[in-house]
């Protein structure tokens, strides 16, 4: 079963940054987007969402349903405020306020999901600390908090491992696993190759347009990466590639 | 015969006040938008609408002001939208843009009135500046209607806005209609700065809506204290510069709203900072040193 199914997908703000994208992402898998600076990542998770001013094409989720309940969106840490004037639970509360009319409250259900959201990223004991108090990986772990506090079955991340320390990697990645197993869908564009294999199932390479998707032992070949990262290829010291079985 | 007893000082007192609580959180939350200016360029982009009404029907009617301000703070407001998305002019040059020029429709208008020979036209000039003590019955009940029109809101939808504030991608991303919401809320702020142009002025406007909330952030990090705080820096201010304007000859009340909100806003600085060294309280100095690490 297909989590997210695209057909000619063209993304862009003034112009199209990332051009016919027809790509079938399965569900309950942990997928990776990676691509060299500019290829279009970020956009593709904005466009999923419908966040972007030029759309063409079509994108279809599981159950056919609409992006706003179908898909939970974690941004880049550094495009909010961390100074705005608000403690953890009422951030993560946020999440649950997509289902809340504009004059209604949280009930007691919507309390207890964002106090499980935040045991789930070990926040908990956080609650009711100022986001302004909080460390990069912190930060990361209420916003991924309020992602999940939207219940949905698939959780768009851009870049959740950037400046992060290791105590949060780590949750992260038993987190990611726990949400396989619940048959919840990931798709995080990523940056490190040296963990992609150990964090991810599946890898989608883009760069302007759509290079390979697949699961990693089949699509992460030399060829592949050459074709994303046109010769600005990263290091790749512990980098298990699969070559070419011909 | 005691201030208390002159209903003329009741009506400024009041009106003061109600201006003060909802210019104070209305401007708080565009603050935090970081749409601190926002407040000011729709106060200059209200005046060429009061000018073009009154040349039109010769009359200075609060309904009429408050329409015609409207309209033409809206007019703006959509200006600096269509400058920002059109063209490659950044928020900030576009807000500056469209503040002088609508502001100096205005006074073109304004000095084409003042020249001729149209009637009731003595109060126009005091939108500049403002002139609380002019308030009447009249004008306050139209300050009573907007403040409550203004907290309802807020304390309606402050939730969504707050959430729009922090991260409207997000926001989006909810599926939550953000452009209705930012719309509604720069009704309700124009509603708030055309009532307050009579008493604090098209100029001094902004002071009336940023500085409030500036000093409450001295004291409280949590935004629904910070706007009760602000709401009372507001009233304090208002209650100071009415009495001093109305004891002492040639004192106009707007300006003095204005430089006591300043006065409130360097003692806080001052206060916290004697805090932070435990000049003040020992006991406090705890929990200062916490609030001043995370800024």
């Amino acid at each position: 079963m297909n989590a997210i199914e695209t057909q000619r997908l063209s993304l862009g703000y003034n112009q199209f940054i990332l051009k016919n994208i027809s790509i079938q992402l399965p569900a309950a898998q942990r997928i990776a987007i990676i691509g060299p600076n500019g290829a279009g990542k970020s956009t593709f998770l904005k466009g999923l969402i419908n966040l972007l001013p030029l759309r063409q094409g079509q994108v279809r989720f599981l159950d056919g349903a609409n992006p706003a309940p179908a898909l939970a969106y974690v941004p880049q840490r550094e495009e909010v405020d961390w100074d705005f004037p608000i403690n953890v639970f009422d951030v993560v509360m946020m999440g649950r306020h997509g289902q809340l009319k504009f004059w209604q409250r949280p009930n007691k259900q919507d309390h207890d999901l964002v106090r499980e959201s935040l045991e789930k990223v070990g926040m908990l004991d956080f609650a009711s600390r100022q986001i302004s108090q909080l460390s990069g990986g912190q930060q990361q772990r209420v916003f991924i908090a309020r992602a999940l506090a939207q219940q949905a079955p698939i959780t768009l991340m851009d870049e959740p491992f950037a400046g992060v320390d290791m105590t949060t990697e780590n949750a992260l990645v038993a987190l990611f696993a726990e949400l396989k197993a619940q048959n919840q869908t990931l798709v995080c564009v990523h940056h490190d190759l040296n963990t992609l294999a150990r964090y991810f199932d599946w890898v989608v390479m883009i760069n302007g347009g759509l290079i390979a998707s697949g699961p990693i032992h089949q699509a992460l070949t030399l060829d592949n990466l050459q074709k994303t990262f046109e010769g600005r290829l990263p290091l790749l010291e512990n980098l298990q590639l699969t070559e070419p079985s011909l | 015969m005691s201030l208390w007893q002159d209903a003329n000082f009741i009506w400024v007192l009041t009106g003061t006040l109600l201006l003060g609580v909802s210019a104070a959180t209305i401007g708080g939350m565009a603050v935090l938008r970081q749409r601190a200016l926002i407040g000011d360029v729709l106060a200059h982009a209200a005046l060429p609408g009061i000018m073009m009404a009154f040349i039109l029907f010769e009359s200075t009617q609060p309904g009429l002001v408050v329409f015609s301000a409207l309209l033409s703070s809206l007019l703006g407001y959509y200006a600096i939208q269509f400058l920002t998305q059109q063209t490659k002019i950044k928020t900030d040059t576009a807000m500056a843009v469209v503040l002088s020029l609508f502001f100096a429709v205005g006074l073109m208008l304004l000095s084409f009135i003042q020249n001729s020979t149209m009637e009731n036209k003595s109060g126009l000039d005091k939108l500049l500046f403002g002139q609380a003590a002019a308030m009447n019955a009249n004008d306050v009940n139209w300050l009573i209607v907007i403040t409550l029109l203004a907290l309802s809101y807020l304390v309606i939808v402050f939730h969504k806005l707050r959430l729009i504030s922090f991260d409207p991608t997000y926001a989006q991303s909810l599926g939550l209609k953000v452009k209705r919401y930012e719309l509604s809320f720069a009704l309700v702020l124009v509603f708030t700065i055309v009532i307050g142009l009579q008493i604090v002025g098209v100029i001094l406007m902004a002071a009336a809506l940023l500085i409030p909330i500036s000093i409450a952030r001295f004291w409280s990090q949590s935004l629904p204290v910070l706007l009760w705080l602000a709401a009372l820096f507001a009233m304090i201010s208002a209650l100071i510069s009415t009495q001093l304007s109305m004891q002492i000859a040639n004192m106009p009340t707007g300006p003095w709203m204005v430089v006591i909100l300043g006065v409130l806003f360097a003692l806080s600085w001052a206060l916290r900072w004697a805090l932070s060294r435990g000049w003040v309280s020992t006991k406090k100095h705890a929990q200062t040193a916490g609030n001043q690490a995370d800024v």
